[in-house]
């Protein structure tokens, strides 16, 4: 069968509807960097367009802009690679404020970009660390819900971890 | 970000040191359930990084620093809660069978670590937990 396409490359490139109906047009290659894209590329085969009703436009955006320089950064198989995109993560989610964050964790996870995922949850978790409890508790708007008393035995029997 | 009934929290929980998980036992009542769960423990141990409790009269934890940039350095907590952040360096030798490995602890120029322990061979282990023998000083 003959292809409209005139590329001779393998560089594809997909439709990807958000919630919103915002529509990106990407590269096969950036796209299935999210493991649920590439299911979707790999059972469908030939579709082109592809609806992702959970997610909504600004954070699939920022999802696929993670993907594109990750996906770039790969191709050429330099040694340097690693640490550039390392840099980059670290710019990536230096100043995300936490509804930003947790939306995006949100997308990450349904894309199923796990690595993704993972540079984003080390950022959640970096901003635990070195924290006391109370200001974990302020930062992620927790309330204690421990009975009266129950709070001071835990502390009391570890108390070397809570300096 | 609702971090008391998220499905993320285990993941960003593994990601911290023991100390620190030891510490979010205290925020709330569903995160001191999900690590005091046995299946956190286990997960735990999967992906973390060596880390050395060695038990005589007070305790000693060992541990990477709480970051992933500084993979070298260890620090240390004793049961007086001081803290310090010397380099120790723990070298092991993993042998086949494990009563021929041996575990040394390099805590030079430290003055406040008082750990008599520096040579030791090991006599077995359990879900990370190391059985050590003291040598005695030749």
């Amino acid at each position: 069968m003959s292809s409209s396409s005139t590329t001779t490359t393998t560089t594809r490139l997909l439709m990807l509807k958000a919630s919103d109906g915002v529509t990106f047009e990407v590269e096969e290659a950036v796209a299935t960097k999210l493991g649920a894209i590439n299911n979707m590329v790999e059972e469908e085969g030939s579709e082109d367009l592809i609806c992702l009703p959970n997610v909504n436009g600004k954070f699939l955006g920022m999802v696929l802009e993670w993907c594109k320089k990750h996906a770039n950064n790969n191709t050429n198989s330099d040694k340097g690679n690693d640490e550039v995109n390392k840099w980059w993560d670290k710019e990536f989610v230096m100043d995300l404020d936490q509804n930003t964050l947790y939306h995006l964790l949100m997308a990450a996870d349904y894309l199923s970009g796990t690595e993704l995922v993972d540079l984003l949850t080390e950022k959640v978790a970096s901003m635990i660390r070195g924290k006391k409890v109370e200001e974990i508790r302020e930062t992620f708007k927790i309330k204690s819900d421990f009975l009266p008393g129950q709070e001071e035995e835990i502390r009391k029997k570890n108390s070397w971890a809570f300096e | 970000m609702d971090l008391k009934n998220d499905i993320f929290v285990i993941n960003i929980l593994l990601k911290l040191s023991i100390k620190s998980i030891i510490s979010c036992k205290s925020v709330c009542k569903t995160w001191l359930d999900l690590i005091s769960d046995p299946q956190f423990t286990k997960l735990h141990l999967a992906q973390a990084k060596t880390s050395l409790l060695i038990r005589n009269k007070s305790f000693y934890l060992f541990e990477f620093e709480d970051d992933r940039d500084s993979n070298l350095r260890y620090c240390w907590y004793s049961k007086s809660s001081r803290r310090c952040h010397h380099n120790i360096k723990l070298s092991t030798k993993p042998k086949i069978p494990s009563c021929k490995t041996r575990v040394t602890l390099n805590c030079q120029g430290d003055d406040n670590l008082n750990v008599r322990l520096t040579s030791a061979g090991v006599v077995n282990s359990c879900d990370g937990l190391l059985c050590l023998v003291e040598e005695e000083d030749s």
